[in-house]
């Protein structure tokens, strides 16, 4: 390997920290909230009593009010506990008490994350009937703890099945770019809700590639961490093997924000490490100076894929990558992540396609029972290609590579209803493809960001920026340098005022 | 007889040949017949309407089983641990499973890693 040389965007890294983040002009109490506000801007303005957390939260339900019924983000809004937080918040600013460091910042979760006293629903009908839960989930008691505010729950495919973010029984959820077009999924409400402003900070689920698809076809970040990194107690289970939780942003500070909030061990879920937390905050503005970055070619190549050619050129430039690499048994990595996800998630839900399978979204049900009638052969195979392949992709970064750049989605966002994809030429099932290029990846647990970047196409596409375990930290600072040098941007969804905040009902979240 | 009961014998026969070995390839049995016998003993009822989804998303998966065998492996490379663990270096582990996938690690990789110059294309 030789050294990669410096390319001008790297010189963007030297720039003052916070040159490249304006924060707003309007910070005063009297003014509505800017509905696209980092994360970091409202804590700043909260913890110092610029703006007061219940004002936040106001803005916030009134923006889901309004956009809510064009995006279908939300499925659940919790209005009263957000507010109670909130003001609860204010009331400990005022006696004097230092704020910590999420303070007043709205969030949402995916509705397959407890949410005590409200039901979690996994996308399906049949869990609606379950009683409410009687505990958050842990990675919300984190971020509460963190003083981050609870909106309410977002919309998913059901059982986390999906790509699209397609739901029979609660209708699509819309790509705030244009509403004509899939979110993603199958963490659909929290790239949407992200996007749209109607949240800065959500958390979603990734088993296969269900934060970065959706991030990139909303055009946010989103960050896939190590599995085993976070936990995932008090989560509705998809596939036990490969699922991870992480969190979605609109810039690399308030992922890593957010993220540093949710890591620790946790006991009750048997894959959480017991490593000690690794915050990334300190070393975001670090930059990736001396660090080889390559761009995954072969099975990752992008001839016949001109929008994600387009983004990949671009993040490769401005991470100065100059050089390829071809990610070895990335297909049959792929292929272990679909049959291990098909047998486990058919095993989980047996019972459920026994008894309720008409009560299931066809687009789900026939691949649940397909997982639950595999050979168990494949299934153990597969389990044995994802420790080889695992081997093999980890010698790639002992031998020099610090990351790798790679496509997240082979497209910008289908139309919704789609049903084929022309991918290189050849006419081809869209579901099972738009994961072709994060299954690879997430089979064997490496910590990625999906970085939304500004190539040109009219709407969003992202690239995944992927290091070794443990080391989100380098993909944090990636992201950070592309956000720097404006080659990764969350861009604001056309038609949506961020100073708007028109307040009107919403029966379907009252 | 029914037509089930053509279908049945049909898929029974095709089975035969599979276990006789005159059949080595999926590609020629029908999924309906594998679907047939495995989903009773599951306790799953296939409804007529659900047989093209399912099928197809079996022969997808056998697609994907096919893939892995483009991948070698060793007799000695197991999946270990029913729960997967990335090996961390600064956890001490004293499990065995921890020590297999150390001297796993050891061990040359079967396939080379080479990086080239990026060329952008055009």
């Amino acid at each position: 390997l030789s050294d990669r040389a410096r390319s001008p965007s790297i010189r963007a890294q030297n720039a003052a920290p916070h040159d490249a983040y304006p924060v707003s002009s309007r910070a005063d109490t009297s003014a509505g909230s800017d509905a696209f506000r980092a994360a970091w801007q409202i804590a700043a303005q909260v913890r110092s009593g610029v703006l007061r957390a219940e004002r936040v939260v106001e803005d916030a339900v009134a923006r889901i009010r309004a956009l809510n019924p064009t995006l279908n983000a939300f499925t659940d809004l919790t209005r009263d506990r957000a507010l109670e937080e909130a003001r609860e918040l204010d009331r400990r600013r005022e006696q004097g008490e230092l704020l910590p460091p999420l303070a007043g910042v709205p969030f949402a979760v995916k509705n397959l994350l407890s949410i005590k006293g409200l039901t979690t629903r996994a996308g399906s009908r049949i869990e609606r009937e379950s009683a409410p839960a009687s505990q958050d989930a842990e990675l919300i008691c984190r971020w509460t703890r963190s003083g981050a505010v609870l909106l309410g729950a977002l919309h998913m495919g059901e059982y986390a099945y999906d790509f699209t973010g397609e739901n029979a029984h609660d209708g699509a959820c819309r790509n705030p770019h244009d509403p004509e077009h899939m979110s993603g999924g199958s963490s659909s409400g929290s790239a949407a809700a992200v996007a749209s402003g109607l949240t800065p900070l959500s958390l979603g689920s990734d088993t296969n590639g269900s934060i970065r698809v959706p991030a990139s076809f909303c055009g946010v970040f989103g960050l896939k961490p190590t599995y085993g990194r976070l936990t995932r107690h008090g989560s509705f289970p998809f596939c036990d093997s490969l699922d991870h939780l992480g969190p979605l942003a609109r810039c690399p500070r308030d992922l890593s924000l957010a993220y540093d909030a949710l890591q620790g061990a946790d006991p009750r879920d048997p894959a959480c490490s017991s490593r000690a937390p690794d915050p990334t905050g300190p070393l975001l503005d670090a930059g990736i100076d001396g660090r080889r970055v390559a761009v995954a070619t072969g099975y990752f190549g992008t001839r016949g894929l001109p929008a994600v050619e387009s983004a990949i050129t671009v993040a490769a430039r401005a991470l100065g990558a100059e050089r390829e690499i071809e990610v070895p048994g990335a297909e049959a990595g792929r292929a272990a992540a679909f049959l291990i996800t098909n047998a486990e998630s058919g095993a989980l839900h047996l019972s459920r396609l026994r008894m309720r399978a008409h009560d299931f979204d066809p687009d789900t049900r026939d691949r649940f029972l397909a997982g639950a009638l595999l050979p168990a052969s494949w299934y153990v195979h597969a389990q044995r290609v994802r420790r080889a392949y695992a081997t093999a992709v980890l010698a790639i970064f002992e031998r020099g590579i610090d990351l790798i750049v790679a496509p997240a989605t082979p497209c910008c966002a289908p139309r919704l209803g789609q049903r084929h994809l022309e991918l290189r030429g050849e006419r081809v099932l869209l579901r099972p493809n738009l994961g072709l290029f994060t299954q690879p990846i997430s089979c064997i647990g490496l910590p990625v960001v999906a970085a939304p970047i500004e190539s040109g196409s009219r709407l969003p596409i992202g690239v995944q920026l992927i290091a070794p375990p443990w080391r989100e930290d380098l993909c944090l600072r990636a992201a950070e340098l592309l956000w720097r040098s404006g080659a990764a941007r969350a861009r604001v969804p056309p038609g949506i005022d961020p100073q708007d905040s028109p307040s009107g009902p919403n029966a379907a979240l009252d | 007889m029914s037509a089930r009961d053509d279908e049945d014998r049909t898929a029974q026969a095709r089975l035969e040949l599979a276990a006789n070995g005159e059949v080595t390839s999926l590609d020629h049995l029908d999924w309906s017949a594998w679907i047939s016998v495995t989903a009773p003993l599951l306790g799953l009822r296939i409804a007529p309407s659900q047989l093209e989804g399912v099928s197809a998303f079996l022969e997808a998966a056998r697609q994907m089983a096919e893939r892995l065998g483009t991948f070698p492996l060793e007799d000695d490379e197991l999946a270990l641990a029913p729960v997967f663990r990335l090996h961390d270096p600064e956890i001490v582990e004293s499990d065995r499973r921890a020590e297999a996938l150390a001297a796993h690690r050891e061990a040359p990789t079967p396939l080379r890693i080479e990086t080239k110059p990026r060329m952008e294309h055009s």
